[in-house]
């Protein structure tokens, strides 16, 4: 356990090193990019002097570990705000968002999966070959931009963009509108969470779901062809149970371990989700900080998505082991 | 169990949700707010420390100055000082505030209020000096060359002594980052005073969520004409096209920022008006007259007349912007519209090159890789300039980094010729002409002569038409920068882009600015 964690820990720290320096190799200076066309000899020289920018590179790599390790990630060159309260008012947003994409993507996808593993061929495995083939390769503003036309416009079923509505008032407390809604009992907060959360959320989860479809059709069917079904079936165990327990449940295993993966990519596909919906998460404040050469901003956001993702594939080994007791007998 | 109850609400109501034909319209009431969208949020709203265009466009209806732009124009008026004087020898600046003017947290604005505001961002042993630094424009316009003393005479009265008669200095002080803060929030709040704004301004911040919406209420207290709107919803909706589905669901009232090519399809629309004002910008080709071919006139005539400029006016700007003749916006001071154009010629351009005798010309062209309000599409400007050059035998390499990195290297003077441009910031000539032509802003890194045009006639013109205070005589000055510069052509104007703001015609009583990004809501009302 112990040595798990460390090598888990060494990753993140690992990633830090290599994000620092890699936007520190890029050119183009903070100071240079905040001043834009007005940049001026004196004033460029004021704000790398403000910011620390002027000492050398080890140094504030040196300090930035050192405020770390007090909890501190230094402050937003753009804003001039602690990097921990960018991220804590931004963070929240945008995993509610990746969660229920994830909840969504596996829920249908493993149904698709399913039906379509039922019957090889049949009318349902076409559906979900074309489904998947497009989910994979719409692109997520293109499919984000006609649901917001179809659903918000056109039926006017859903909200279009943002993450509540206006005439809602809302003091957040965990920050995850869903779970603070709860807390304080609140229904008018849970539904306007939940109206403006189904169309990013689906979107994001477009991806994923194809391909745990795909991935839950294709190891279903090998299981269903393998020979335990065979015997499980010789010993005269109904279809049902050889379905679900038998064939699905092994079936399952390669897709708990992509589904950990995924969950890296769907960060990925956040940033764009979220500026299509408006939606106040991380992605559009890290297209921001790169631009803006926000070292200190950029760090954090690393920092926070590698933490994040060790996470996620500590769980997904866990859940995998839980799920495949050979794993827990080889270890 | 707990696990699987939430799993099972959430996908309760997520059924429910969705099966509901339609989602209700909020209870509104009286107090109908106004809902306005903009691309991106504000960082942050202390006017001295910000100088990007969201923070500004919010700012304005939270601050005000001592002198103003007055509504749509670039034209000044009085604001918190009800008059002022200028000594004659145009060092003295004496400003008689307004009386009974209130704070939005009831403190009343005064001269120790104009007093902190100026020097907070210039002593750097003030009390609330850390509270916003650093202070950009205070940067950019070198304040703190051009200041030798503020004084308070009584209560109402502040004289501000300049170190050299500056002819633009009015105008600066009309800009944002002067505006009249509380002391008394600046030195509670601190640093955080970029976030909990206050100012004398019509409206308030009432809350802000971050990359998501604002709230602003009207002061009650507001010493003028008192906002109609009670409450104005600010919101961030950052892809164009979804801003664009909100207007016409009703759902917002106001939109910046269209996108050029979508506001043809709503010439038919009943719902939606498109007002447009002429932007005070201009975008520009450079060329680096510190790299041959570009040190020769000839090449640089003959660059100017190969490229269609009304073919970029109507494919790139889709005709929402006037073609340029100088490289300041008509509506400027010293505008001159007698220069001589230089009109799209092919011919002429190939003849002038064979006058050189070069051959097999070759030049980098530079595209900056952002869209800025001159140039809606730097790239594919590049791609237009590179087909027109090639028709007369030069052949160009299009080049391009990201934004910090191009402003880096053009500002070393590592291109040959690049895509430039400028957004005014306070309707004065000197701050688009001395950046562009001046021989002080080209021998500096970064330099903002990106044509490192080095003249020292035209140097002193613009120096002496930053101190000579009577209009006319500004006037000529700059005529003579402009003529002269249109023969030396060290850098080719080419559009000023039109401002387009769409606004649902439930609305009325919006006007557009042309300084900067300022949008003022207090004068808009429902019909």
């Amino acid at each position: 356990m112990l040595k798990i964690i460390f090598e888990n820990v060494l990753t993140i720290f690992l990633a830090v090193i290599a994000v620092f320096f890699l936007v520190h190799l890029v050119p183009g200076d903070p100071a240079q990019v905040m001043l834009g066309e007005r940049a001026t000899p004196e004033a460029i020289e004021s704000i790398r002097k403000e910011l620390g920018l002027d000492k050398p590179m080890l140094t504030q790599l040196g300090s930035f570990f050192v405020r770390l390790s007090e909890g501190d990630l230094g402050r937003s060159i753009r804003s001039g705000h602690r990097v921990i309260d960018e991220v804590k008012t931004r963070l929240p947003a945008t995993i509610e968002l990746s969660v229920l994409s994830l909840f969504i993507a596996l829920v249908i996808g493993v149904l698709l999966g399913m039906l379509a593993a039922k019957k090889p061929g049949g009318l349902m495995d076409l559906f979900l070959g074309a489904f998947s083939v497009l989910g994979l390769s719409l692109p997520i503003f293109f499919l984000g931009l006609l649901l917001a036309l179809v659903f918000g416009l056109w039926l006017d079923w859903l909200p279009l963009s943002g993450r509540l509505g206006y005439s809602v008032s809302y003091e957040p407390q965990t920050g995850f509108v869903l779970l603070d809604a709860i807390l304080y009992g609140d229904w008018d907060l849970f539904k306007s969470g939940i109206e403006h959360l189904i169309l990013p959320a689906f979107t994001l989860a477009t991806v994923p779901m194809s391909m745990i479809a795909r991935l839950t059709r294709a190891s279903l069917i090998e299981s269903l062809r393998a020979d335990y079904v065979r015997t499980a079936r010789a010993k005269g165990q109904s279809e049902w149970k050889i379905f679900f327990k038998h064939a699905l449940r092994n079936a399952m295993l390669p897709v708990i371990t992509m589904t950990g993966f995924q969950f890296g990519l769907l960060l990925g596909g956040a940033i764009l989700t979220e500026n299509v919906f408006a939606w106040p998460g991380m992605g559009r404040w890290l297209v921001f900080s790169v631009e803006g050469r926000d070292y200190p901003a950029l760090q954090g956001a690393i920092l926070v998505f590698a933490t994040g993702i060790v996470i996620v594939m500590a769980l997904t080994e866990t859940i995998h082991h839980r799920a495949d007791p050979r794993l827990k007998i080889s270890s | 169990m707990k696990s699987r109850f939430a799993l099972v609400l959430i996908f309760a109501s997520l059924t429910f949700v969705s099966c509901k034909p339609k989602h209700p319209k909020s209870a509104e009431g009286d107090s109908k707010p106004l809902v306005f969208a903009r691309p991106g949020d504000s960082v942050g709203l202390d006017m001295a420390s910000q100088d990007e265009g969201e923070a500004l466009t919010i700012g304005v209806n939270i601050f005000e100055t001592l002198v103003e732009f007055k509504s749509g124009t670039a034209e000044l008026e009085p604001k918190l000082a009800e008059k002022w004087d200028i000594s004659p020898d145009g060092k003295t600046y004496t400003f008689y505030l307004r009386k009974n003017v209130k704070f939005q947290d009831g403190t009343p604005m005064n001269a120790d209020a104009v007093l902190f505001s100026f020097e907070r961002q210039w002593k750097k042993d003030h009390p609330a000096y850390k509270s916003g630094v650093p202070y950009k424009y205070w940067g950019y316009l070198s304040m703190d060359n051009l200041l030798a003393d503020i004084k308070k005479v009584d209560d109402f009265t502040v004289k501000i002594i300049l170190k050299k008669p500056n002819a633009p200095f009015l105008a600066n002080i009309a800009m944002p980052f002067l505006s009249i803060v509380s002391p008394t929030a600046v030195l509670k709040f601190q640093k955080q005073f970029d976030q909990n704004p206050v100012g004398t301004g019509p409206y308030r911040l009432k809350s802000w969520k971050r990359d998501d919406s604002m709230e602003l209420e009207a002061f009650e207290n507001y010493w003028g004409d008192k906002p109609h709107i009670k409450r104005v919803i600010v919101r961030v909706i950052p892809d164009n096209q979804v801003r664009l589905l909100e207007l016409k669901r009703g759902s917002i009232q106001i939109m910046d920022y269209p996108n050029p090519s979508d506001l043809d399809g709503l010439k038919g629309d009943k719902n939606i008006s498109m007002l447009t004002r002429e932007g005070l910008n201009v975008g520009y080709l450079a060329f680096n007259m510190k790299k041959p071919p570009l040190d020769r006139l000839e090449v640089r005539q003959a660059i100017s007349y190969a490229i269609d400029r009304n073919r970029i006016l109507k494919e790139i700007f889709l005709n929402y912007g006037a073609l340029a003749k100088n490289a300041i916006p008509p509506e400027l001071l010293g505008y001159d519209s007698t220069v001589p154009e230089v009109q799209y010629n092919p011919e002429k351009a190939k003849a002038l090159l064979k006058k050189t005798g070069l051959q097999n010309i070759k030049i980098d062209l530079w595209a900056m890789p952002v869209t800025r309000p001159y140039n809606p599409n730097p790239r594919k400007m590049a791609e237009f300039i590179q087909s027109d050059l090639s028709k007369v035998g030069i052949e160009t390499k299009i080049v391009s980094f990201d934004w910090g990195t191009y402003l880096d290297k053009a500002g070393k003077g590592e291109h040959e010729m690049g895509l430039f441009g400028w957004q005014g910031d306070n309707g004065d000539p000197d701050n688009f002409l001395y950046s562009f032509y001046s021989k002080d802003t080209a021998m500096v890194v970064p330099a903002q002569n990106f044509s490192f045009y080095i003249n020292d006639e035209v140097t002193k013109w613009l120096k002496d038409a930053q101190i000579v205070s009577d209009t006319k005589k500004r006037a000529d000055l700059y005529h003579k920068v402009l003529q002269k510069v249109a023969v030396d052509l060290p850098l080719l104007p080419i559009a000023h882009s039109l401002l387009v703001v769409l606004v649902r015609n439930e609305v009325e009583g919006f006007v557009p600015e042309p300084i900067g990004a300022s949008r003022r809501f207090a004068s808009v009302r429902f019909k």
